[in-house]
């Protein structure tokens, strides 16, 4: 397992050594990156639009040739499909840092 | 989180870019600033906020201590305002643009009738109007986010 060390930590599962291995059951909500759980359908839906919204305007920019334009808009879109991504992975452990700072 | 937040920035990029094409084809003497002042100083904007917003996630993020989180975070909400403010600049100066390609093109239809002339075929761009539209509703949305 991974994360910080936890064990023995003040609202923490006495099964529990690392962070990664917490769950809103087992550990304080103090410890995870944020107080509430992502919902994971909406992400979910967000994720899909902003990559089907990737793959088009990656198409439309062959036939308008606007590329100042399509490269911001493809950078903008990537990042968000990144950030719905992560908040996906933090529906699932909200107690990690990786999904957080994605 | 931190591409949640930086993303938008390169919305708004592409939207600065795209007015400053509008502005070429419909007339510079409309605009208040000509188009490449203009995206100078919005691209600038831009990239300032865009270094607050992303330098401030990064010391929240790795930050051992409480203090240091609540900097970070303050400084990546400086990020944001300052995005939200010069997006707000933006708006204006868009808005008058766009009041004086219509006063303008008035003008001109007028002008023609009083010299008996035939108006030109018109230059307007299809979607201008849903370009508006779009513009103001991404506008308004993604400080939102």
């Amino acid at each position: 397992m991974s994360g910080a060390k936890v064990a023995g930590m003040f609202g923490v599962a006495a099964n529990i050594t690392y962070i990664s291995e917490c769950t809103p059951k087992l550990c304080d909500m103090e410890y995870a990156t944020m107080n509430y759980i992502p919902n994971l359908y909406a992400n979910e839906i967000y994720l899909a639009l902003f990559a089907f919204f990737f793959v088009v305007q990656l198409i439309m920019v062959f036939p308008w040739r606007t590329w100042g334009y399509t490269f911001m808009i493809l950078l903008g879109l990537a990042l968000e499909c990144i950030g719905y991504w992560g908040r996906i992975g933090m529906y699932f452990n909200i107690f990690l840092t990786t999904p957080f700072l994605m | 989180m931190i591409a949640l937040t930086i993303a938008p920035v390169f919305y708004t990029a592409a939207i600065y870019l795209t007015l400053a094409r509008i502005i070429r084809h419909y007339g510079a003497h409309n605009s208040l600033i000509s188009p490449k002042t203009y995206t100078f100083i919005f691209l600038t904007a831009d990239v300032v906020s865009l270094v607050l917003q992303s330098v401030g996630g990064g010391v929240a993020n790795t930050a051992a201590t409480k203090a240091g989180y609540w900097s970070g975070v303050r400084v990546m909400i400086s990020g944001l305002a300052f995005q939200v403010f010069s997006m707000t600049i933006f708006v204006l100066i868009c808005a008058i643009f766009f009041l004086n390609v219509r006063k303008d093109k008035a003008r001109q239809k007028a002008t023609n009738w009083a010299a008996g002339k035939v108006d030109p075929p018109s230059q307007h761009i299809k979607g201008y109007s849903s370009f508006v539209i779009s513009k103001l509703l991404s506008v308004t949305t993604t400080p939102g986010c």
